[in-house]
């Protein structure tokens, strides 16, 4: 079941209450920290790392490994987040999944991936900061598994250079009917949103806390947008961004290197012009005053969610203590928040903080009872008060870079992970290898994390509500 | 697919997926087995038994019949996890392990991955397993976290709507019951009952252990043996539970909960009738039901595409099957503006398909695609250790399937759809 996700807080709870194919039946986790956090984002261990080579003025990042039974593919495209096109940016990709020129309909193209085995072909819009990020991934499997020999790596390629670069034209432009059908569809998506509590009350506090800057624009669009979205502005959009926007590929499977090379010339050039990186993102202002958002609504457990700002990004040398700041401090079970909201306090089922590596952003989140959010907030704001004042115990500090090493390290088998991962770097213009980054979390010190938490400062403090709860009943009194 | 016996542990070998499984039951009961995976970083562990929600019914160690509260199988897991000394997950976050557990239906699972210090931490997660320690301090201060969670899943209509089906469907097997039981009946809880509960079900005869990723095999089967010689575990009585009858009728046509939501949520499917099967029967009644619901409503059908013009749906249509040894049910639906007509539609392409027969090109499509997709899953030691677990326990063999989707044919898909889509066997969910 596809998901749409802001990007950054990816549950595995959601996969615990969908239907899920995979994992026959339905089942409930005693906690949700098995998630897959930002703060694993770094880049590849050594045994599996990239090379890179360009094809095209394309770069092409790859392994060529024989540990998987599946070959892996990504194509990532970026994009600035502008207020004008992130709507028509967050709708292109569905619209290209519509059709190709070979293959006029959504149907056929489903039917052609599943004759090449159950190919796995999905897209992804994703929030990189100030960057909107156009993300194509396939999976095919490897045919030497097979009983039937065929060359299901090339005609994978080949399937989605199809979608790439011929997709379905009408007098120059993408099928209006298509167009038509995905803006609907889009329309309806983000009105769901607020169907999924958690997740919505997520989108108000970026929206609230980033009023002033981009950032606050959501990763799937705008509804009040989809209207002056046409065929023509789409493909126009659509033809800017593949010319001159940076494009990256990346491989992981048993295909040796040279297949790869010729593959890709074969099926993935197209003309390049400029390559417009988009510009830096904004670290975004100090906070002056905590802005508090009560929001109510028919629910039976208020979700509240408190954005941050760590003022500390990708690129910076304390971007590891802060991995280590958030992993002791609300990203694994053995953390300040998890032991005293929820098991000292049995206030929350979920209590997490997460980091964003892009903007300087961390999100803590959590739900509880209508009437403990004062006490709640309070304890979150003791606990990152402790942290500053450097309470923090040695058991605590070497949990928490035995659980980041650990979590770097099982990445190093996924390989959609492994390019998100190395994504990052690119993205946040430095490199960081898996073992750099290991060799660093095991070098930052108590004083490290207390200078990095020192700049963290709390914003907005949203709570969604029960409609039903009185004005004035347990409101915070905030303190700066 | 081969045996080899070696000393006292089993391997098998499966020469096209190029896997090797080891085995061994020991002897107080327990069944280990081992899949090592050449060039992976991480380990994967779970130790589970065949113990879930549904299992509230059944007689003690002291001969006694009882029925216990809703939601005590979830209960204990969140228990377990304490010790005398405090949290186990303090010792698992000190050698890197991320642990976990779950509760399903029918089985409760532990586990944790980590990639190094594995050994460490496999005696951790046997260890805590096999030492409950409950007191009525701890028993009390859970039920605040787990009203929370209830109250979470409350407030999601994907979950509301799936378990609405489920009571729509039934009208006495526990399946019904939400698996972690409601605000209400977890109050009623005490240690005891707790007690209970774990020694009828955490007998080592009623476990499985499975390890995935980097290892030695022997190694871990060597721990396992001397971790269990250790304990002491008194010779156990079969377990015996009970369940009511159940009509094959449904309980209710149709069942609607109010949410309050944006757009509506429906599921809707079709009671199992067939139910009681094990071993590779069942799994082939699973795998041509999962074919027939693709073939019929999947993202390839021309139902599909159909409701996708009109926006009757959107991509969280989906279908599935699920079967158990007690029950089954197929799930067909997702999010839309207008589920009457949806279900009518529905509806109607079952019963067309009924009149006029499936179409033998889309059945091989839809196999091919099944078994490229359990191909990706086996990159998974998520995937490998739960789904291998699960099907144990209903006497199947994980590396079965590829074989038995290719043993399936036409006619297989045919017979299940006479079987399972039956009128009165019909049953939604909305979610307005």
């Amino acid at each position: 079941m596809k998901e749409a996700n802001q990007g950054m807080f990816l549950f595995q709870r959601r996969k615990a209450i969908f239907l899920n194919r995979q994992e026959k039946g339905m089942f409930i986790v005693r906690n949700e920290y098995t998630r897959k956090n930002e703060c694993q984002k770094g880049d590849t261990g050594m045994q599996d790392e990239f090379k890179s080579t360009t094809v095209n003025q394309i770069p092409v990042h790859y392994i060529s490994t024989p540990k998987y039974k599946t070959n892996f593919i990504a194509i990532y495209i970026r994009q600035p987040l502008k207020e004008e096109d992130h709507t028509q940016v967050a709708l292109l990709p569905y619209v290209l999944k519509r059709g190709t020129a070979h293959h006029p309909t959504a149907k056929s193209i489903e039917r052609a991936f599943n004759d090449l085995y159950g190919a796995m072909f999905t897209v992804d819009v994703m929030k990189r900061g100030e960057e909107q990020v156009l993300v194509f991934r396939l999976q095919l499997a490897n045919e030497k598994f097979l009983s039937a020999q065929e060359p299901l790596f090339e005609k994978g390629i080949q399937l989605l250079s199809e979608i790439l670069l011929q997709p379905r034209l009408e007098n120059g432009v993408f099928l209006d009917r298509h167009v038509e059908l995905e803006k609907d569809l889009l329309a309806r998506k983000l009105s769901q949103i607020k169907d999924d509590k958690i997740r919505y009350a997520g989108k108000r506090c970026v929206e609230e806390m980033f009023k002033e800057e981009p950032y606050r624009l959501f990763a799937y669009g705008d509804a009040e947008q989809l209207e002056q979205i046409s065929p023509e502005s789409l493909y126009t959009y659509y033809q800017k961004s593949l010319t001159s926007h940076p494009v990256d590929v990346f491989v992981v499977g048993d295909v040796p290197e040279q297949k790869i090379e010729d593959i890709m010339a074969k099926y993935l050039s197209w003309p390049r012009q400029a390559n417009n990186e988009p510009s830096p993102t904004s670290l975004g202002r100090a906070v002056t005053e905590i802005r508090q958002v009560i929001e109510k609504t028919k629910i039976s457990q208020g979700k509240l969610h408190i954005g941050c700002r760590t003022q500390t990004i990708y690129a910076d040398d304390d971007y590891v203590p802060l991995l280590v700041f958030n992993g002791l401090f609300g990203g694994f079970s053995h953390s300040k928040l998890f032991r005293n909201v929820r098991e000292r306090e049995s206030l929350a089922y979920y209590i997490s903080s997460s980091i964003e590596s892009h903007k300087g952003f961390m999100m803590i989140m959590s739900g509880i009872d209508f009437k403990h959010f004062n006490k709640t907030v309070t304890i979150i704001q003791d606990q990152l008060d402790q942290v500053k004042k450097g309470q923090i115990t040695d058991e605590e500090l070497n949990q928490t870079k035995a659980m980041l090493i650990n979590q770097i390290k099982e990445s190093n088998d996924q390989p959609f992970q492994l390019m998100e991962r190395m994504y990052h770097g690119i993205v946040g213009g430095k490199m960081r290898s898996g073992n750099q980054l290991m060799d660093q979390i095991n070098k930052v010190r108590k004083e490290d994390v207390v200078k990095v938490a020192d700049k963290i400062q709390i914003d907005t403090i949203y709570f969604l509500t029960s409609n039903e709860v009185g004005e004035g009943d347990g409101l915070f009194e905030t303190r700066v | 697919m081969r045996w080899v016996k070696v000393m006292g542990f089993s391997k098998l070998e499966f020469d096209q997926l190029q896997e090797t499984l080891y085995h061994e039951q020991l002897e107080n009961g327990l069944n280990v087995y081992v899949l090592p995976k050449k060039g992976f970083n991480k380990t994967y562990a779970t130790f589970s038994t065949k113990y879930g929600s549904i299992d509230n019914h059944f007689v003690n160690l002291d001969g006694q019949t009882v029925k216990v509260p809703d939601g005590i199988a979830h209960f204990l897991e969140h228990k377990l996890f304490e010790e005398e000394q405090g949290d186990v997950f303090d010792q698992f976050s000190r050698y890197g392990a991320q642990a976990n557990a779950f509760t399903s239906f029918n089985m409760t699972s532990y586990l944790f991955s980590c990639t190094d210090h594995v050994h460490q931490n496999l005696i951790t997660l046997l260890d805590f397993v096999q030492n409950p320690y409950f007191t009525d301090q701890s028993v009390e201060k859970e039920k605040g976290i787990i009203e929370q969670e209830i109250r979470m899943y409350q407030d999601n209509p994907d979950w509301r709507v799936y378990f609405g089906l489920i009571q729509a469907m039934y009208h006495r097997l526990p399946v019904k019951i939400d698996i972690a039981g409601t605000v209400e009946s977890i109050y009623q809880i005490n240690k005891e009952l707790l007690y209970t509960c774990y020694y009828t079900f955490y007998h080592p005869s009623n476990m499985l252990l499975f390890v995935v990723g980097a290892v030695n095999p022997e190694e871990i089967l060597e721990l396992v043996r001397e971790n269990q010689a250790k304990k002491n575990f008194p010779a156990a009585p079969e377990i015996k539970r009970f369940f009511e009858d159940e009509p094959p009728t449904v309980k209710e046509k149709k069942y609607t909960v109010d949410l309050n939501v944006d757009t509506p949520k429906i599921l809707l499917g079709y009671k199992e009738n067939r139910i009681g099967l094990q071993d590779q029967a069942m799994l082939k009644q699973e795998l041509a039901t999962e074919i027939l619901l693709d073939m019929i409503v999947g993202p390839t059908s021309d139902l599909y595409e159909q409701l996708m013009e009109e926006g009757l749906i959107d991509d969280s249509f989906s279908c599935d099957y699920n079967v158990e040894k007690q029950y089954g049910f197929s799930m067909i639906g997702g999010t839309s503006k207008e589920p009457e007509a949806l279900l009518e539609r529905i509806k109607n392409v079952f019963s067309q398909a009924s009149q006029h027969g499936l179409d033998e090109e889309e059945f091989e499509r839809i196999r091919k695609q099944k078994i490229g997709h359990f191909l990706k899953a086996l990159n998974s030691p998520e995937f490998i250790a739960t789904q291998f677990t699960r099907y144990k326990f209903n006497h199947i063999n994980l590396f079965d399937v590829v074989p038995v989707l290719e043993s399936i044919r036409f006619e297989d898909i045919s017979n299940r759809l006479a079987e399972h889509v039956r009128e009165d066997a019909f049953a939604a969910c909305i979610v307005h």
